[in-house]
């Protein structure tokens, strides 16, 4: 699928690609294809799109488990994400593990550890960037009950204490589990920043364009090294917490009403960006490319059991006598990051 | 530095430091105590002043940050050493060590984190901080533990944990720092890791035992040498994985083995070498082998109660005699 011209056109691919996609994951878990259950994030594409939109190519991401999005942002191929979902030998992981664990700093992309906020980890790779001098920042995203943890806390003081380029955008809809509950106490979790003396925001999560001006403020404040912002986004996730779930009728109905393509359509068609005919033309185009990605999936061979004991430890290539070693290449080098 | 020079366990493991951080600059250190907090005793003192800022980062310790941090440092090519103020405090950062030594595996190799997690154990503070946590981590695959029970093997296993690729828990007994003083070669020093050491050769009994029992363990060999009893004694120095060719050799010519342990029994590092031995070796053991390790209580703080808890020359003298009674 091509780029189109107009910037915003490719924010609705984008999304719309996301959705597609996250549909046929969820589908193949309906059919038991896949075994476990998919993390929902119907609802989340305008916050993937919209912040990944403000990012330059050398930031890094550290997304979590609902955020397809900025896996395709990073250039992960859908046939790869389809790979992955049902374990075949051609995933990146060879079918290691499943979900939306991609990582690979080539594409400056940090993987998720299952129920484990990769925030600290996004801190320390922002600590990387600014003892090197590189002008990039570090985006971790989170849902809201992340915010909980020892772990999200310990994390923000640390980027706190050293001014660091982080940017953690948090997606809050409060719908956690079967019912609805009340997991923290303030109204807004960006309030949560000031705990840490740092800056935090809320946005409209379901307005990709409000997100991404939110985003770019955001960064540009990271990237003049005045340390870490909270990016609330709130959003409505158009299903269940799993897909396992059971959502009543009345509050689909009025999460469908906010869905974010569907608003960002309404939009596009107002200022005569998108017509009936180009709408059409996208939807084709997603679909071939969700098709084309399953077929591939589908019929990719499962991993060899012998592989079971591949890459248990890194190579021990390190352990030489050899001479010093250079001062590691900033991010111009493309030895740090070479583009796929 | 003159020949009659001594230098302590605190003090080979600062040279380490000292000399890794100079000969590759993707090295850093990254802790609370590293910097300008550093005392004298931490072996860190000083090195901020040297190496500035940018290498040696003095941070709020926090157990899971400090951890999630240091492999984001790694992903991004550096080969961070963390310093956690207690080897205990591996408790709040469990998951992100965990996370950290799947982390090859689980990309198939994509990525890896080259981090080293220093971690004092042993103070006489109490219970807590005394606790070495090696049997927490032991079933956690693609992590490295090291023990080290002498300022040579300190210098020489931390430079080789630092130029290894994987993440390695780095014990080290806070009781020795000013301890252990040994004259150690100016030569750059490294020793493999995964490597045991032959620490008195004999012909009877293979002991198997790391960290500060070793020297409880030569003790008593040489008591019951008297005696006629001719004990090998291996000091690990990795206990996972550990050097299960050594052990091997070694019980091919002994046919007896003891394993001497300054921890609690159940479920320590003993436990998995005791099984492993039994499969792999059960027909050429002459006799059943044997343990002998602290109970399973906590490290106490009074030297009376600690006296009671770990095991003293006598008990493990007295396993020795046992084991050489026990019939072929």
């Amino acid at each position: 699928m091509s780029t189109p011209p107009n910037p915003l056109l490719a924010l609705y691919q984008q999304m719309s690609l996301t959705r597609a996609l996250e549909d046929a994951i969820r589908d193949l878990v309906r059919s038991r294809q896949i075994l476990g259950t998919l993390h929902v994030g119907r609802g989340h594409e305008a916050v993937t799109t919209g912040t990944t939109a403000a990012l330059a190519r050398g930031d890094i991401v550290a997304p979590g488990g609902r955020d397809l999005g900025v896996l395709l942002a990073r250039g992960i191929a859908p046939r790869q994400i389809l790979a992955q979902w049902l374990r075949r030998a051609a995933a990146p992981s060879g079918g290691r593990t499943g979900a939306m664990h991609f990582g690979d700093m080539r594409d400056a992309l940090v993987i998720p550890a299952t129920a484990l906020p990769t925030l600290a980890v996004a801190v320390g790779t922002a600590l990387a960037t600014k003892a090197r001098g590189e002008n990039r920042v570090t985006v971790a995203y989170l849902e809201d009950t992340a915010t909980n943890t020892g772990d999200f806390h310990e994390a923000m003081n640390l980027a706190a204490t050293q001014d660091l380029p982080v940017i953690c955008v948090v997606a809050t809809n409060t719908y956690v589990g079967k019912l609805a509950t009340r997991p923290y106490r303030p109204k807004h979790l960006a309030d949560r920043a000031a705990a840490y003396g740092i800056p935090g925001y809320v946005v409209d999560g379901g307005d990709v364009l409000a997100v991404r001006e939110a985003m770019t403020h955001a960064v540009a404040l990271a990237r003049a090294g005045r340390g870490p912002v909270l990016l609330e986004a709130k959003i409505f996730r158009v299903a269940g917490q799993t897909e396992a779930d059971s959502v009543p009728r009345e509050t689909l109905d009025e999460w469908r009403a906010r869905d974010p393509i569907e608003r960002f359509t309404r939009h596009l068609l107002a200022l005569d960006a998108l017509s009936d005919a180009l709408t059409y033309e996208f939807a084709a185009a997603t679909l071939a490319t969700v098709q084309d990605a399953l077929a591939y999936a589908q019929h990719a061979p499962a991993p060899d059991p012998l592989s079971l004991m591949d890459h248990r430890f890194a190579p021990d290539d390190a352990l030489v006598m050899g001479p010093p070693v250079e001062a590691p290449v900033g991010m111009t080098g493309e030895r740090v990051l070479p583009w796929r | 530095m003159a020949l009659n020079d001594e230098t302590t366990y605190a003090g080979a493991i600062r040279r380490a430091l000292r000399e890794e951080l100079a000969r590759d600059a993707h090295v850093c250190l990254i802790g609370e105590e590293v910097g300008f907090g550093a005392g004298g005793e931490r072996p860190a003192y000083g090195l901020l002043g040297e190496f500035g800022p940018d290498r040696v980062m003095e941070v709020p310790a926090s157990g899971s940050a400090l951890i999630g941090a240091a492999t984001g440092l790694a992903l991004m090519g550096l080969r961070p050493v963390v310093e956690l103020p207690f080897a205990a405090m591996s408790g709040e950062s469990f998951s992100q060590i965990v996370a950290a030594a799947q982390l090859h595996w689980r990309t198939a190799g994509t990525m890896h984190a080259p981090l080293v997690i220093r971690a004092p154990y042993g103070t006489h503070a109490d219970p807590w901080r005394a606790t070495s946590p090696d049997a927490w981590f032991a079933g956690v695959p693609g992590l490295r533990i090291v023990i080290p029970s002498t300022p040579f093997d300190a210098l020489g296993l931390l430079k080789a944990a630092i130029r290894d690729n994987n993440p390695v828990l780095f014990l080290e007994g806070h009781y020795f720092y000013r301890r252990l003083r040994e004259v150690l070669t100016e030569a750059d020093v490294l020793v493999p890791l995964g490597s045991a050491e032959i620490r008195r050769d004999g012909e009877d009994v293979t002991l198997l035992t790391w960290g500060a029992a070793v020297y409880t363990a030569m003790e008593a060999a040489e008591r019951v040498a008297v005696a006629g009893i001719s004990t090998e004694v291996i000091d690990l120095r990795t206990v996972l994985p550990y050097d299960a060719v050594t052990v091997a050799e070694s019980i091919r010519r002994t046919g007896r083995v003891l394993i001497v342990q300054d921890a609690p029994r159940t479920g320590g590092i003993g436990a998995e070498i005791a099984a492993s031995i039994a499969e792999a070796h059960g027909a050429e053991l002459r006799v059943p082998l044997m343990r002998v390790a602290a109970p399973d209580v906590p490290f106490p703080a009074a030297l009376e109660l600690a006296a009671a808890f770990a095991p003293d020359v006598m008990r493990v003298s007295d396993a020795l005699h046992t084991i050489m009674e026990k019939r072929d």
